[in-house]
């Protein structure tokens, strides 16, 4: 099992570092533009472009997808396909907490020093403790969700091996990674991010739910169109 | 005494989802029983069903009706990779992971099987010529094809399914898997089913070849068989007709092959038709066939 979870984080380590750096690029630019100009207020963390903390579920699982049929070899090894998918999930929490801890750690990091810098600029949407603990709450809440739908497209998959029904499961679990966003920000009370006062900002205190949730699916596809573009013929 | 077979597949069917409504039929009632320690080639045109073949015994594909034995067990679909500890194969070089090198892959492997074959995999990274620490990325597709196959031989199995495992690879390479696996063969007992379109290349090495032609087993039989057999008759003009003993044409040789050489002799000179006599080739079996 560690040796299987070890080949997949060999295989896209450098994907999980990508993700990290263009995230964390993206804040960084952010606070320059910001730290250069002569206005003071608060700058958003390259972050809120996820849409919530789950929204990174989107694109790692177009990560641990790999492209024509990479990783098939599995199947042609002495390990059941139960051990094969257990690796992949457990692979995908990893590769999750992973990524998260870096981002949140680099967005510290960042916070800190803007604080270290100037008095009028300060960071927002770096996470706190409170809304870690609240998205991994909601995570929680979610997976029986998500491992009812996995077992389900695993059932599938027995049934109806065909590339069509291939096809639907993989459909199927896109659908579920862009669902688990729009879950998440229904049932978290204070999430993840801070919204200083605006006009933009009003605007997304007023419509948030619907934006960030439209701005995560669109994210998703964005980015699983992006990394993999012939995995569009599959939808 | 019986020969306990090492595959039996019967009543195989087994049929591709075009879409939700349409299905492709590769196999219908299928049977095949192999024999342990020889060499099989599956030959057939591209879409006869070879692939399919070999995806179904290693469980990759669903089928229903049929049943698939190994060694006189029956493999399902759900319990394929008990058995995969003795049936390895060499996979398209697209499958594997790009960035994990190939001494990873190798170390992955070694600990999977329970049995590796140390001495082979030595002798098999002494012929090569590329680096082992570098990601299967930066190598060649020939390249990729070596490690592929050294992943498949090292792992000592007892039924080795190779689809079209020399792809790109140059003929030093080639040699040196001919040479490796002909001694997997003789030490072990492998049983080796290679589905490929080099033909000719194979021609002295296998013990019987398989034709499939529309997911149904047409011909069955050894390279000494086939030329006992057969005939190719060559004639400067093809004939428009139909030919006594004629089971095939090959039509850029302009000549026929026949199952009955002695009626179809006669039936030429019956009209007056020159032409010369030759033993035919596995590819002109082949042709004929397809």
């Amino acid at each position: 099992m560690i040796d299987i979870i070890k080949l997949h984080l060999r295989n896209k380590a450098h994907s999980l570092a990508l993700l990290v750096l263009v995230f964390l690029t993206i804040t960084l630019l952010l606070v320059t533009l910001r730290l250069t100009l002569p206005r003071s207020g608060s700058v958003k963390s390259g972050m809120i472009f996820l849409g919530s903390w789950f929204g990174f579920l989107g694109p790692l699982l177009v990560l641990a997808r790999g492209k024509n049929g990479e990783g098939k070899f599995l199947s042609r090894l002495p390990l059941s396909r139960f051990k094969i998918f257990l690796g992949k999930v457990t692979f995908l929490i990893f590769a999750y907490v992973l990524v998260t801890g870096l981002l949140c750690a680099g967005n510290w990091i960042i916070s800190g020093l803007v604080k270290l810098f100037s008095n009028s600029v300060s960071l927002s949407g770096v996470p706190n403790g409170q809304a870690i603990l609240n998205d991994a709450i909601t995570f929680f809440k979610t997976i029986p969700f998500f491992l009812f739908l996995a077992a389900l497209s695993l059932w599938l998959q027995k049934r109806i091996s065909s590339n069509s029904a291939n096809g639907l499961v993989v459909l199927g679990l896109v659908l579920i990674f862009g669902l688990i966003p729009f879950f998440t920000i229904l049932t978290i009370q204070h999430h993840s991010f801070t919204i200083s006062s605006t006009g933009v900002v009003n605007f997304l205190k007023s419509y948030g739910t619907l934006f960030v949730t439209t701005l995560n699916l669109a994210l998703f596809f964005a980015a699983m169109g992006l990394y993999r573009l012939r995995h569009f013929r599959n939808f | 005494m019986n020969t306990q077979m090492i595959l039996e597949v019967e009543g195989l069917s087994q049929a591709y989802s075009r879409n939700i409504f349409r299905k492709t039929q590769v196999f219908d009632d299928f049977s095949l029983s192999l024999e342990p320690g020889k060499i099989y080639a599956l030959l057939g045109r591209n879409g006869a069903g070879k692939t399919t073949l070999l995806n179904c015994v290693q469980g990759l594909l669903a089928y229903k009706p049929g049943e698939i034995r190994f060694k006189g067990e029956t493999m399902r679909p759900g319990n394929t990779h008990r058995f995969l500890q003795k049936i390895t194969s060499v996979p398209s070089p697209t499958e594997m992971f790009p960035t994990v090198t190939a001494d990873q892959y190798m170390n992955f492997y070694q600990k999977t099987y329970d049995n590796w074959d140390t001495e082979l995999e030595a002798r098999i990274r002494k012929t090569s010529d590329f680096d082992w620490a570098k990601p299967i990325k930066a190598l060649s597709t020939g390249q990729r094809m070596q490690v592929l196959q050294a992943l498949a031989l090292c792992p000592e199995p007892e039924l080795l399914l190779l689809d079209e495992p020399l792809g790109v690879t140059d003929p030093v390479v080639r040699k040196y898997f001919y040479k490796n696996l002909l001694s997997v063969v003789a030490e072990r007992e492998t049983t080796v089913i290679i589905a490929t379109h080099l033909i000719n290349e194979i021609a002295n090495l296998f013990d019987e070849a398989l034709f499939l032609k529309n997911g149904r087993l047409i011909m069955r039989k050894g390279m000494a068989e086939m030329q006992s057999n057969y005939q190719k008759f060559i004639f400067d003009r093809l004939p428009d007709v139909k030919i006594e003993g004629e089971i095939g044409r090959m039509i850029g040789d302009g000549a026929i092959l026949s199952e009955n050489p002695e009626k179809t002799e006669l039936d030429l000179q019956t009209r007056g038709l020159n032409f010369k006599q030759e033993t035919p080739s596995i590819e002109d079996v082949f042709e004929s066939f397809a």
